[in-house]
């Protein structure tokens, strides 16, 4: 309760509290202005039972009539400006949730794992937008009413008025305390289901090859697991709801049971009453909206925990790619200091006892196109990141020449779905039209280029899926070899391509290397390449 | 939006009986509610104009209060009966899911890039057809008609006026949503679009910091983020629009039939009961129709959903677990060949090859040649897990397509390059979680050459691999392929580079176990291992045939 507390001072900091105060007024009009309507429709009703001069009614018609156009109006005004808060907060949590991404991404615990990071992150930003519709502004207004109707009893019936905020405040507890439950519960069916999906879609092709009939079965048990939990969430909803639902009728006959002496004893009238009635009876329909906003409470206030809490920083990983730092300008030997990067016993590893890498050391200098050999599982796209400081090493070190900057992407790097150019235009906004030809040109894409649509400008799907594997390869390298930097590191730049392509590129590159005295560094499995390269180091 | 064709009629439509029991425990509740508006007309009646006192009243009260106590106690039987239904439709559909990403289908290739949101998000969206929308559709056939018909009784006048507004909500609706909807589904793409993008920077937030632009991208999240809040926002304008109408429609008429029976009951025309009475039951009338708009929302967003299945799931039931019947002996195949193959992945236009063939007979044919340009997309095709564009594939007589997977006389194993990795126990990972005799499976990993590490495991054949289990080396992993194609014991085995990535003395093991795999069998290996094609009765260069 204390940590959700906490959740909700973040989630109303990052609107300012000025802007609250008349949504919350309208929201009142809104639920006012209901009960209002029905309120005077009763005195309307009970004054003319008795048959008094007409124009005594007319300010009751005038109300009746006022609160029914007023009860739409404000209702639209609610949404309206509850909906355009929101949103207008929108824009600060998604930039707050981004820095976390960036600060966080890539996760070293596996492309699974970012994958559930950023699912978070997105339904997440959805229930921190929803908090103030959905959460604050039903349970504020009734809680107000409430506080209203209670005083008004007060004068009426005395201490028997403590019954209708006693409902409320029951209420919200009772509707807290199932809801915890269910939360923890299904988000843990949920997890086994989702495992269980990414291990079957992974392993797919074997299992349907195998037979998948009991694969099938295997998959079905979660998934059977993860309904019924909803469904039991649901029916105890249901239950937890219908029981509130009594204790309101109760409190309702109790107060009315409590205002009938009134009569005799002159205090009220029996328009008072008839009044009571309709009013009670509004304020209590208003109460069914409470399960649903501590139920958006505790969503808004689970992810702002999991999303606005400060981020921290994993020191081995998250901080390394802005930390250039890390990359010390190795001036301490001789041979560091002509090379351009000297890499030396480098270790790493995802889990404790993997040992990926180890002591891993050799050094490029300024020329000397370098390629990495290795097999698949060796750890090629690994050093890779190493090399672009995606991470930090577990130990060793990793050391540039001074001003040396190496760029590229590694295989599986997410690219951008508009276009050719958008990917430019976001990795590599320093690159004109010109530039953005030639780094077509170098990577072999433009007879490609040329066969699409609209050219650069063609949509390349979601992270290029409409390119193939070989065209998706040759556009990371386009992108590496788009900009200034003296080192240009190309993780597996042949992978898809066929044999004269293949050749081709690995002839534009030299060439391009040579023209803009840059040098390679290439990570390949492909042992073709071996014989063009000035050095080459195999990667066990 | 089509409701009649909707996954909520389709599942209501074969069960009667649930149908029935709906309309019947609706039918009871709006009465009971009708009859509490009656018994509070009736307990205000005594106490207004008749003067009784509490005592006088309390039996009323009584009633009214078991009144106003049955309808509420009646939802959770209702709702046990509808989510019945929404865990029947939903389980059906994931099963489905399940099947269609386990098959080599066309389809599946999407289903398994999708399955996370098809297989979560989409189906729970689902249940708003039974949560959300079902009661609005029961409390429209069941409580707005005793409503009115109980006013009629009570108020001719009032039960005319409500049988006259009842068809304007939903022609008001109609109507705004003619004039609303080609701007909302404008916008409606656009925030999709606009959301996709958000989601998109963040997944290559990894390659925008190698390149030192996260920074410089916040600000299109800020533009962006601004873009989507206006989008939605004049989304909600328009949607606001049709809740206002229907909020005003309910309230004036309330206001309206107030006005009309105090003006009555002023003039003599009419008694305070069953003025009271109407008043009750006036809101309890329109309460659907105020509801139905955010019935609407949510039949929309179940609908969209429900599409997105549609589009996915073939149309034909996948059969859940049939039996197929085995081969005949004398079909016991052990020819396979491709005719005429063409193959382009379906985002691509470039075919990986044309016009391909190739028969492969008994012993070990191997394929090499460099890797990425197709060899792994032909033993996929060789193994039904992807269909060729043109050509076909036949196994002896018979053509691949009209072959079973789940047959148990199916011809062919196929060994990916990476085997995966289950999370289960190791005889689950090696008969990939078919019942199998234990020794079976023991022998099966050992003749894979796995037997020492067998022994060397603390619980054997019941070690969890996978997330958190134990783990193998690469290796190992492929060993535990070749023992999965060893239980299988089929005619035709295929294997993707069993040896690549291995060092010299693992890849001699895992050479045996493959001499121990292919032995009688036809078997087709890509590799470019020249050890492995020295064991070949046939080595094909790919640069050759393709």
């Amino acid at each position: 309760m204390n940590r959700a507390l906490c959740a909700w001072r973040q989630i109303v900091s990052l609107v300012s509290p000025l802007s609250i105060v008349p949504v919350v007024f309208v929201s009142l009009l809104a639920a006012g202005t209901s009960i209002g309507l029905l309120g005077a429709s009763a005195w309307l009703i009970a004054s003319a039972a008795l048959m008094p001069p007409l124009y005594t009614l007319s300010l009751g018609i005038t109300a009746v009539r006022a609160f029914g156009i007023g009860r739409a109006a404000f209702r639209y005004a609610e949404r309206y400006l509850s909906h355009s808060l929101a949103f207008s907060g929108l824009t600060h949590i998604r930039l707050h949730l981004y820095d976390r991404a960036a600060a966080l991404l890539p996760m070293r615990t596996g492309l699974m794992r970012q994958g559930e990071f950023l699912h978070d992150l997105l339904v997440g930003a959805d229930a921190l937008r929803d908090f103030f519709i959905r959460a604050i502004l039903p349970p504020l207004a009734v809680g107000i009413l409430t506080g209203i109707a209670t005083v008004l009893l007060y004068v009426q019936i005395g201490y028997a008025a403590i019954l209708l905020p006693l409902l409320f405040f029951i209420r919200l507890i009772i509707a807290w305390h199932v809801k915890t439950e269910n939360e923890e519960a299904r988000r843990a069916e949920d997890g086994a289901y989702r495992s269980a999906l990414l291990d079957a879609s992974a392993g797919a092709d074997e299992l349907a090859c195998a037979g998948a009939a009991p694969a099938r079965e295997h998959l079905f048990l979660p998934a059977r697991d993860l309904v019924k939990k909803d469904e039991y969430a649901h029916l105890r909803e249901t239950q937890t709801d219908a029981l509130q639902s009594v204790f309101d009728a109760a409190v309702f006959i109790l107060l009315l049971a409590a205002l009938i002496p009134s009569i005799p004893a002159g205090t009220l009238t029996g328009i008072g009453l008839a009044v009571w009635f309709l009013v009670l009876q509004s304020l209590l329909a208003e109460y069914r909206t409470l399960p649903d906003a501590v139920r958006q409470a505790q969503q808004s206030a689970a992810a702002a925990l999991r999303l606005l809490a400060p981020v921290e920083y994993e020191p081995s990983a998250a901080q390394a790619a802005q930390d250039d730092n890390m990359m010390q300008n190795g001036t301490e030997e001789p041979s560091a200091a002509h090379a351009l990067l000297t890499v030396r016993s480098l270790c790493f590893s995802y889990t404790p006892a993997q040992h990926l890498l180890k002591d891993f050391s050799f050094s490029v200098a300024r020329g000397a196109h370098t390629a990495i050999y290795g097999t698949s599982g060796a750890g090629k796209t690994t050093l890779a990141q190493l090399l672009l400081g995606v991470w930090k090493p577990d130990s060793g070190q990793i050391m540039r020449g001074p001003g040396v900057e190496i760029a590229g992407l590694p295989q599986g790097s997410v690219l951008f779905s508009q276009s050719i150019r958008e990917n430019f235009r976001r990795f590599r906004p320093c690159a004109d039209e010109a530039a953005i030809f030639r780094a077509l040109e170098i990577a072999q894409l433009l007879p490609v280029v040329e066969t699409m649509a609209c050219g650069i400008d063609t949509p390349i799907g979601e992270d290029g899926s409409f390119l193939s594997g070989g065209q998706r390869t040759r556009l990371l390298t386009a992108l590496a070899s788009a900009g200034e930097e003296c080192l240009v590191l190309l993780d597996e730049p042949t992978l898809g391509l066929d044999a004269k392509t293949a050749s081709r590129l690995t002839a534009s590159l030299f060439r391009y290397a040579k023209e803009c005295h840059k040098t390679l560094l290439v990570i390949t499995h492909d042992e073709s390449l071996r014989d063009s390269f000035k050095q080459t180091i195999h990667l066990a | 939006m089509n409701v009649t064709n909707s996954f909520l009629l389709r599942s209501l439509k074969p069960h009667k009986g649930e149908r029935i029991r709906l309309l019947l425990i609706e039918t009871t509740r709006a009465v009971a509610t009708i009859a509490a508006a009656g018994a509070g007309a009736y307990a205000m009646d005594g106490v207004f104009l008749a003067h009784k006192g509490r005592m006088e009243t309390a039996p009323v009260l009584l009633v009214l209060f078991l009144l106003m106590i049955l309808p509420p106690l009646l939802t959770p039987v209702r709702e046990r009966i509808s989510q019945r239904l929404s865990t029947a439709l939903r389980t059906e559909t994931r099963a489905q899911l399940h099947a269609q990403m386990l098959t080599g289908k066309a389809e599946a290739a999407e289903v398994r890039r999708r399955i996370l949101p098809l297989a979560r998000e989409e189906t729970d969206a689902l249940d708003l057809w039974f949560s959300r929308v079902l009661p609005v559709l029961l409390a429209i056939v069941t409580k707005m008609p005793i409503a009115l018909i109980a006013a009629a009784i009570a108020d001719p006048v009032t039960g005319l006026f409500m049988f006259v507004t009842m068809p304007i909500a939903p022609f008001l609706l109609y109507l705004i949503g003619r004039v609303t909807r080609v701007a909302s589904e404008a916008q409606w793409k656009r925030m999709e679009s606009l959301a996709a993008r958000f989601g998109e920077l963040l997944r290559t937030l990894p390659a925008l910091k190698i390149f030192r632009q996260a920074e410089a991208q916040r600000k299109t999240v800020e533009v962006l983020s601004e873009t989507f809040s206006a989008s939605a926002l004049r989304v909600l304008q328009l949607s606001f629009i049709s809740a206002f109408a229907l909020e005003l429609i309910t309230t004036l008429a309330i206001a309206i039939i107030a006005v009309s029976i105090g003006f009555r009951l002023l003039y003599g025309q009419m008694d305070f009961r069953v003025a009271f009475f109407v008043l009750l039951v006036t809101p309890e009338f329109y309460q659907p129709l105020r509801q139905a708009g955010t019935a609407f929302h949510s039949a929309m967003t179940a609908w969209t959903a429900e599409s997105n299945l549609r589009a996915v799931l073939s149309k034909e039931r996948m059969p859940y677990a049939i039996e197929y019947p085995n081969l005949p002996p004398d079909m016991q195949p052990a020819l396979l060949e491709a005719h005429g193959l063409s193959f382009h992945y379906p985002n691509s236009r470039t075919y990986l090859f044309r016009d391909f063939n190739l028969k492969l007979e008994p012993g070990v044919t191997i394929v090499k040649g460099p890797s990425g340009c197709g060899k792994s997309t032909l033993i996929r095709l060789l193994a039904g897990l992807l269909q060729p564009c043109e050509g076909q594939v036949t196994v002896g007589t018979s053509p691949l397509s009209a072959l079973s997977m789940e047959a148990v006389s199916f011809p062919i194993s196929y060994v990916p390059q990476e085997p995966h990795l289950f999370a289960g126990t190791l005889a689950e990972n090696v008969t990939l979680f078919h019942a199998t005799d234990e020794a079976d499976v023991e022998i099966a990993i050992r003749h894979a050459a796995l037997g020492k590490w067998l022994d060397s495991l603390p619980h054997g054949l019941a070690a969890r691999l996978g997330e958190g289990g134990q783990t193998l080396s690469q290796g190992q992993r492929k060993r535990l392929g070749i023992a999965r194609a060893l239980l299988q014991n089929r005619p035709i085995v295929l294997l993707d580079e069993p040896t690549a990535g291995l060092d010299a003395v693992t890849q001699e093991t895992v050479r045996d176990t493959l001499f121990a795999l292919c032995t009688g069998r036809t078997a087709l290996v890509v590799s470019h291992d020249e050890a492995i094609c020295a064991m070949a009765n046939r080595v094909i260069d790919w640069e050759v045939i393709a």
